[in-house]
């Protein structure tokens, strides 16, 4: 039987993170986008403000002696919901394929609703692909609802070049 | 001579981002769902960790028909991409009917974008329902992607209830 146990990242998480970050992404087939380095990590996780947060899921190795592997892994961070006001956002959500079925995204999930009672925020907010039947239904399963289909709202991007090109004026 | 100003929000102005968060609902039609108080913005937005930070827009005393000098404003936090790192994350943008027309819309994004190029955002984010299209051309007109067409990202929320649900199993 696999034990496993939860607790928050710490700065020594980052490569874990980063190759968990990309396994994710592999499974969204958009492997190539992570451009995001370790430093990066280390420096907006675990600076003076931290842009990020996360929850790590370890499991023991078949020895005592052996080091505990990083097999699954939640961030998220607060955002801000004008009507109801704080919320927490799970930004990515993972589990290693072969760790999955014994609860550790439950007991993620379980997690990550006491701290949002906790921090007295209103809702956990998050986005999943279309397509992505399984998580879908893992969600719907506990209550989610799919504000796409029931409200309508459409989520935008602003890159980096239309930034540039609004912030800088134009030219004479 | 500019007709209007833009600066950070203050304390003093949560009445006033209380009653434009209300007047966009209501444009939304979703006003009964604010339930949001001048105080939870005072200590949500202005304590020891602010979680949104605001834009306003000012006129002089006496241009507002109903004596208000703040006219429109901006809601906006940092969130983070686990691919690309911090982004801004627009989350309410509003100008007072009457104000409309006059490049108010237009400074606030330009001063967001100078904003999230300062602090290395690599996007600026945000959420319009489907059936806005002025607010989805104003977008679009300055180089906007939809997302949820191209992407096919769907946004969910699991609510109070339910969290509670799942935090007492």
């Amino acid at each position: 039987k696999m034990e496993y146990k939860l607790r928050k990242a710490e700065p020594r998480d980052v490569s874990d993170i980063l190759r968990l970050v990309k396994e994710l992404a592999k499974y969204e087939e958009m492997e190539h986008q992570v451009t995001l380095t370790e430093q990066e990590l280390l420096e907006d996780g675990f600076g003076d403000t931290p842009f990020y947060h996360c929850i790590i899921a370890e499991i023991q190795g078949a020895n005592s002696s052996d080091e505990p592997k990083v097999v699954g892994f939640a961030m998220y961070y607060f955002t801000y919901d004008p009507w109801v006001g704080k919320q927490l956002y799970l930004e990515d959500f993972y589990v290693m394929d072969e760790c999955r079925g014994l609860g550790i995204g439950s007991e993620i999930l379980r997690h990550l609703s006491n701290l949002a009672m906790k921090t007295r925020c209103t809702g956990m907010m998050f986005v999943v692909a279309e397509n992505n039947e399984p998580s879908v239904q893992f969600y719907k399963r506990r209550g989610a609802e799919d504000l796409s289909q029931e409200e309508g709202w459409r989520l935008f991007r602003f890159d980096k070049d239309s930034l540039v090109k609004m912030a800088t004026p134009p030219e004479e | 001579m500019a007709s209007f100003i833009l600066r950070t929000a203050e304390p003093k102005d949560v009445s006033d981002i209380l009653r434009l968060i209300k007047e966009l609902a209501k444009y939304e039609e979703m006003e009964d769902k604010v339930l949001l108080t001048e105080k939870d913005l005072l200590e949500d937005g202005f304590g020891d960790h602010p979680f949104y930070h605001c834009l306003v827009a000012e006129v002089p005393k006496g241009k507002s028909s109903e004596g208000n000098t703040v006219v429109g404003f901006a809601m906006y936090y940092f969130t983070y991409d686990p691919w690309i790192g911090k982004l801004l994350y627009l989350e309410d943008f509003f100008i007072m009917q009457e104000f409309r027309g006059l490049g108010i819309g237009s400074k606030i994004l330009k001063v967001l974008s100078e904003t999230a190029v300062k602090t290395r955002c690599s996007a600026m984010h945000f959420v319009v329902a489907e059936n806005n299209t002025k607010s989805i051309e104003f977008y679009k007109r300055r180089g906007a992607a939809d997302l949820s067409s191209e992407e096919g990202w769907r946004l969910f929320a699991i609510g109070k209830t339910n969290l509670l649900k799942m935090s007492a199993k």
